[in-house]
């Protein structure tokens, strides 16, 4: 009778083994780029990319890859810490990750689980602790809040309530600063890009209309006609 | 003839009433014998079988088969009994009995039966007889199944063996009576069923909790109606079967629809088994719970148990005639109510749904998207919609949001489309007020989850262009200026690590110990925060950060706690990496 259910469970956990999650997405990603790119390490199942509903932002997407084998997965992973593997543009590496249950919106429940709940009236009201606490919740607000309007006799549990808000005031900070490193990041390596693309088209014009030739006689030196590694072909 | 009698007080306390008359005795005209009587809510009959309590650690089991009343209110049972093997373990000679056999006790001689007090009987009992005489109607392999005992062979306390062959009658009474009852049209199941304990001996408060499981059949399971939850310590309603009154028997625990519905109610108790629960489909119309006696003055546990589950059903707009479930959901144990299954499924099918997307935006226009935070993250959509539908009374379509790498591992959320708006707003302010609390001590938070802002198309950060240069996506080696850019991403992307681990580990914290320690629960926020702070901001605050350091100097020797130093080593960590 349960067997069912965790024959199916049993199953996804299966799966979740043989999944890799990627990360640090391209918007302009699409599936069979994603496909292509990782059937060198074998066998592509499914892909499926991960929604993104709340982060406003233009943030990086994410994708659940299942490979064939779980030895597959391990090997996608592990090549992708080693060297940055880039998709549909560079420099900016996509990351992948062992899948996790949790990254999986249509998961099967586990068998046999069972939720407990209980509504709690409010007890005895712990004035001092709240107070503070609703004190501390106006300092820390920030741009981002969206709080409840907070009713003036408050409980135990509503101070939990509260520590909730505060931890999500600053979950939603931490998450704005991560993603201003990258932009300070990519802004730095586009500068530095900038600037090296400019050399080497300086470069490589003056080998095109024959200054360095002239240069060269002049100096009595020889050209080499080997054409360098062009790293941007 | 019926005589008002008033109730003497032991009756109120047990509950005790009997039922039909049957007459009053021939030999004395004092002596009131009855059809059946209602002990704790339960109805017992004239030759069903009960447990005993008679001192012993093994209950006793007998049929009860006559019931009366003498002249001064003192209300006796004459039982015939059914012998245990281990009772008479000398006599048994080769005969191997299995583990749920007994033996009736018949012939003549003591031992066969006894007059008791009803104040001793315990509970009914199962009995289903396997016996091939042909005047045994042969039980059926499901009522074998759900029988708690069973016998195919008497003991005659005469002779001192164990027989086949039943004789006419056993003390006085016909040996018909002791077989099979005869199945009914209406084709109940086993006559007698177990019921949840209601003798005086077993604890009032049941706290087995049923699990949920499903099966493979439909059946329907009844609604939550709200005196449930509200009845802490409510005894559990087994009707008894009986096969006059079949239909009429759940006429208290009916709601509207003709569904029954059961609920177990317990204090904490510390033996407290669970009990599985499979449902049963006969082709009887009327499904029966059962549930375990968890009394620890029972001694050997029961092996074996059917209990009749709760189950999912077809929809509740519906009403199948067929068959009904009974909802073994809610348990109010020490306070917390086990949910139950919706019983609706196949509903679910009925439309189209569009793209989740789809119903998001639209449901953001509309008012009606919650989103549920402070989930336990493994949750899956399908327990949050039970939740909500347990909880709030509300049918709701329900998404866990999806872990990404940043995620706090111990937090989650849903987003949860409500029918209307009303209700939506209706489960903010209840989610407000009240606290609906899970069981880990943690409530769930609702918030009206605020428009997205429409996400700028421009480019994905990290990605450099040049025109006039093709891209291809590959994986670098480390000889070109990619490979060295690439680097520095991962960098940046090992950094934003650490410092999430280091987050979550200080965010996890206050959650856990949040009811232990909550006087103290501002100021171990205060530190969080200003641990936050730090991790994020040292590259550009020196200053604050030094000041910041000296709060949290104070704020640490104020609290002593042992974690701290490795939420400060993980922004050491992060200083180092700079």
């Amino acid at each position: 009778m349960g067997s069912a259910e965790q024959v199916e469970y049993a199953a996804f956990k299966e799966k979740v083994r043989r999944t890799v999650f990627l990360d640090n997405l391209s918007p302009l990603v699409t599936e069979s780029v994603v496909r292509t790119a990782l059937d060198q390490y074998g066998t592509v199942k499914s892909v499926e990319f991960i929604p993104n509903y709340l982060e406003p932002r233009n943030m990086p997407r994410c994708a659940l890859v299942e490979m064939e084998k779980e030895k597959q997965a391990e090997v996608v992973i592990s090549t992708l810490s080693e060297f940055p593997f880039m998709m549909s543009g560079m420099p900016r590496p996509v990351r992948a990750l062992a899948a996790v249950p949790e990254m999986f919106g249509d998961r099967p429940r586990q068998p046999g689980r069972q939720l407990k709940v209980h509504w709690l009236e409010p007890s005895d009201p712990n004035f001092e602790v709240a107070n503070k606490l609703k004190q501390l919740v106006k300092k820390h607000a920030t741009e981002n809040a969206v709080m409840l309007k907070v009713n003036s006799n408050p409980s135990d549990s509503r101070c939990v309530i509260y520590c909730y808000f505060i931890v999500n005031e600053l979950f939603v900070v931490a998450l704005k600063h991560q993603l201003e490193k990258e932009e300070k990041l990519a802004k730095q390596q586009g500068e530095t890009l900038k600037a090296n693309y400019k050399k080497y088209e300086m470069i490589d014009s003056l080998m095109a209309d024959g200054t360095v030739r002239r240069l060269a006689r002049h100096y009595n030196l020889r050209i080499s006609d080997d054409s360098g590694p062009s790293t941007f072909h | 003839m019926s005589h008002v009698r008033e109730k003497s007080p032991e009756e109120k306390n047990l509950g005790f009433k009997w039922g039909t008359e049957k007459g009053p005795g021939v030999k004395n005209r004092g002596i009131m014998f009855y059809e059946s009587f209602f002990l704790k809510g339960e109805e017992y009959f004239v030759y069903d079988c009960v447990y005993f309590y008679r001192g012993q650690p093994e209950a006793s089991i007998g049929k009860l088969v006559k019931l009366f009343e003498g002249p001064n209110h003192v209300k006796k049972v004459k039982v015939v009994w059914f012998m245990r093997p281990s009772e008479i373990r000398n006599f048994l000679g080769d005969y191997e009995p299995r583990w749920n056999e007994i033996f009736l006790a018949s012939g003549q001689g003591p031992g066969v039966s006894n007059i008791n007090l009803v104040e001793l009987i315990g509970g009914k009992c199962n009995v289903v007889c396997t016996s091939n005489d042909n005047r045994n109607p042969q039980a059926s392999s499901d009522d074998f199944r759900c029988a708690e005992y069973f016998f195919c062979r008497h003991f005659d306390v005469g002779e001192l063996a164990i027989l086949d062959n039943f004789p006419d009658m056993v003390d006085g009474v016909k040996v018909e009576n002791f077989f099979n009852k005869n199945k009914e049209p209406k084709k109940l199941g086993p006559s007698n069923l177990k019921s949840n304990g209601d003798g005086q001996t077993r604890r009032p408060n049941l706290s087995s909790k049923l699990k949920v499981t499903k099966t493979n059949g439909n059946t329907e399971i009844d609604d939550n109606s709200d005196s449930r939850i509200s009845a802490l310590g409510k005894e559990s309603k087994v009707a008894p079967v009986s096969p006059s009154k079949q239909l009429h028997r759940p006429s208290e625990n009916i709601p509207t629809r003709p569904k029954t519905y059961i609920s177990n109610s317990g204090t904490q108790h510390s033996g407290s088994s669970q009990s599985q629960a499979q449902a049963e489909i006969d082709k009887a119309e009327v499904k029966f719970p059962r549930d375990s006696p968890t009394s620890a003055a029972e001694g050997t546990p029961y092996k074996k148990r059917k209990f009749f589950v709760d189950e999912r059903t077809s929809s509740k707009v519906h009403n199948l005639d067929g068959q009904l479930g009974q909802d073994g959901g809610s348990n109010i144990d020490n306070q917390l109510v086990q949910v139950s299954r919706i019983p609706n499924d196949d509903r679910r099918n009925w439309f189209e749904k569009l793209p989740w997307e789809q119903r998001l935006k639209r449901a953001q226009e509309v008012g009606t998207l919650i989103s549920l935070e402070n989930v336990d993250p493994s949750f899956t959509s399908e327990e949050v919609e039970e939740l909500v539908w347990h909880a709030l009374k509300e049918r709701v379509e329900a998404k866990m949001v999806e872990h990404t790498a940043f995620s706090c591992p111990c937090y989650g959320k849903a987003l949860v489309i409500f029918k209307s708006k009303e209700a939506a707003t209706s489960a903010i302010n209840q989610l407000m007020e009240r606290c609906l609390m899970l069981a880990d001590g943690r409530p769930v938070i609702a918030r009206r989850e605020p428009p997205r802002t429409p996400a700028k198309v421009a480019g994905f950060v990290g990605h450099l262009t040049i025109d006039k240069v093709l891209q291809r996506q590959t994986e670098e080696m480390p000889n070109n200026i990619e490979f060295d850019m690439g680097m520095e991403w991962r960098i940046l992307q090992l950094k934003s690590d650490v410092a999430w681990k280091a987050l979550h580990e200080v965010l996890s914290m206050p959650i856990l110990t949040s009811f232990l320690f909550l006087l103290r629960l501002h100021l171990v926020l205060e530190f969080a925060y200003n641990i936050v702070v730090l991790s994020c901001f040292m590259n550009s605050c020196r200053l604050s950060q030094q000041r910041q350091a000296k709060e949290i100097e104070a704020v640490r020797n104020q609290l002593k706690m042992r974690w701290l130093p490795f939420a400060v080593g993980g922004v050491g960590v992060q200083k180092a990496a700079e």
